[in-house]
């Protein structure tokens, strides 16, 4: 519970940071918006490095597919390909910090790239789940909730913030298969509210 | 027209019925397609369906597909393919000492059409070029399944993919 609280926490402030922020788009906040970015990054490259010291695996990456009906997102499908950080592989829910890129399978109406930077963390482990007997190798049901935000390089501001809820996610101790994510997609720029399905995902350990 | 088509669903559904084969799969994965497209709308898809082997290297499958978003269920494309297995036989191991191969690629030939409006119909030609499993691994994931139609009313050739589809042999 406490480790929810503080993912739920962490989530919802830098929610509120990003929502505050863009609602005065002047050109010194968006100055601002692309250092606290860069240094996003920064920190996840050296979070990265800490790695080699801790064993088990901590880095890997994910795809998934996307659909949305949300503002500013393309109707079209979209891919999600992340870079996936688990720094707390003591924790069996496997908490973890992701950066990648997600665009649409057909580009149209300017629909562009973006770059998306989240964090999540499975909610509960169920080793022995009814659908158990669909695989062959031992798998374990840990529902996982993730929460990105995307940013826009071409135009230099964050879109959209949102919260995945996986109720089929599957993990096979190298890798973790969801089905069926449900999203929450915030606008940051017009304030609207949209959803999505991540119709499947796939994250494979590497290191 | 309508009637070939059901016709031909029917006649379909009921030989994969019929097959009495144990390799029988259920599909679930992703569907879309190339826009301006005369059989789909915008929006991503759901591809649901069953396989079924019909000899070592054979396989059928009859599909739909429905849109998930942005709006959940406003159209169904339905589908069948005949596939071949290119790299080795994935049914038919008997015997716990033959190792069938984990890997694999298909080609397969079908037909797809619009069953909400059926306004748009034609064969498929269906390629996967990565697939790993099988019914001996009892869980088999495919890959950037690429298919060509060709869309008999509108005289048009485009393309659909499948990024991912996950079999579940039961």
């Amino acid at each position: 519970m406490l480790l929810q609280r503080s993912t739920w926490d962490t989530m919802s402030s830098s929610t509120a940071i990003l929502h505050s922020r863009s609602r005065s788009r002047k050109a010194p906040v968006s100055l601002r918006v692309r250092k606290i970015f860069v240094v996003a990054v920064l920190v996840l490259g050296v979070l990265g490095s800490v790695s080699a010291k801790s064993t088990g695996w901590t880095v890997g990456y994910r795809v998934g597919v996307d659909g949305f009906s949300a503002p500013s997102l393309s109707q079209h499908e979209y891919i999600s390909l992340y870079g996936v950080y688990e720094p707390f592989r003591n924790i069996s829910v496997n908490p973890s910090i992701q950066l990648g890129v997600m665009f649409p399978t057909v580009t149209a109406n300017s629909h562009t790239a973006l770059l998306t930077l989240g964090i999540g963390s499975g909610v509960f482990v169920f080793q022995d789940h009814i659908f158990d007997k669909l695989f062959r190798r031992d798998s374990a049901l840990i529902p996982r909730v993730d929460a990105y935000v995307t940013y826009n390089s071409a135009q230099g501001n964050f879109e959209t913030a949102a919260l995945v809820i996986h109720p089929l996610s599957f993990y096979f101790g190298d890798k973790y298969v969801g089905l069926l994510g449900v999203q929450v997609v915030r606008n940051l720029a017009t304030q609207d509210w949209g959803w999505g399905i991540r119709l499947f995902e796939i994250s494979h350990y590497l290191w | 027209m309508k009637k070939f088509l059901f016709t031909v669903c029917s006649f379909i559904l009921l030989s994969s019925v019929s097959l009495h084969s144990s390799s029988f799969a259920v599909s679930l994965g992703t569907f879309d397609g190339l826009i301006p497209n005369p059989t789909i709308l915008e929006g991503s898809h759901l591809h649901a369906g069953i396989v079924a082997g019909i000899s070592s290297s054979l396989e059928l499958e009859v599909f739909v597909n429905t849109s998930v978003t942005p709006l959940p269920f406003h159209e169904f494309i339905g589908g069948t393919s005949l596939n071949l297995a290119l790299m080795g036989p994935v049914y038919g191991y008997k015997s716990s000492y033959e190792v069938p191969p984990y890997g694999n690629a298909y080609i397969g030939i079908g037909f797809i059409g619009n069953l909400t409006n059926l306004g748009s119909y034609g064969p498929v030609i269906r390629f996967t070029p990565i697939s790993v499993g099988g019914p001996e691994f009892v869980l088999r994931e495919r890959a950037g399944t690429l298919g060509l139609f060709y869309d008999i009313p509108s005289n048009s050739v485009t393309l659909f993919w499948n990024i991912f589809l996950l079999d579940f042999y039961l």
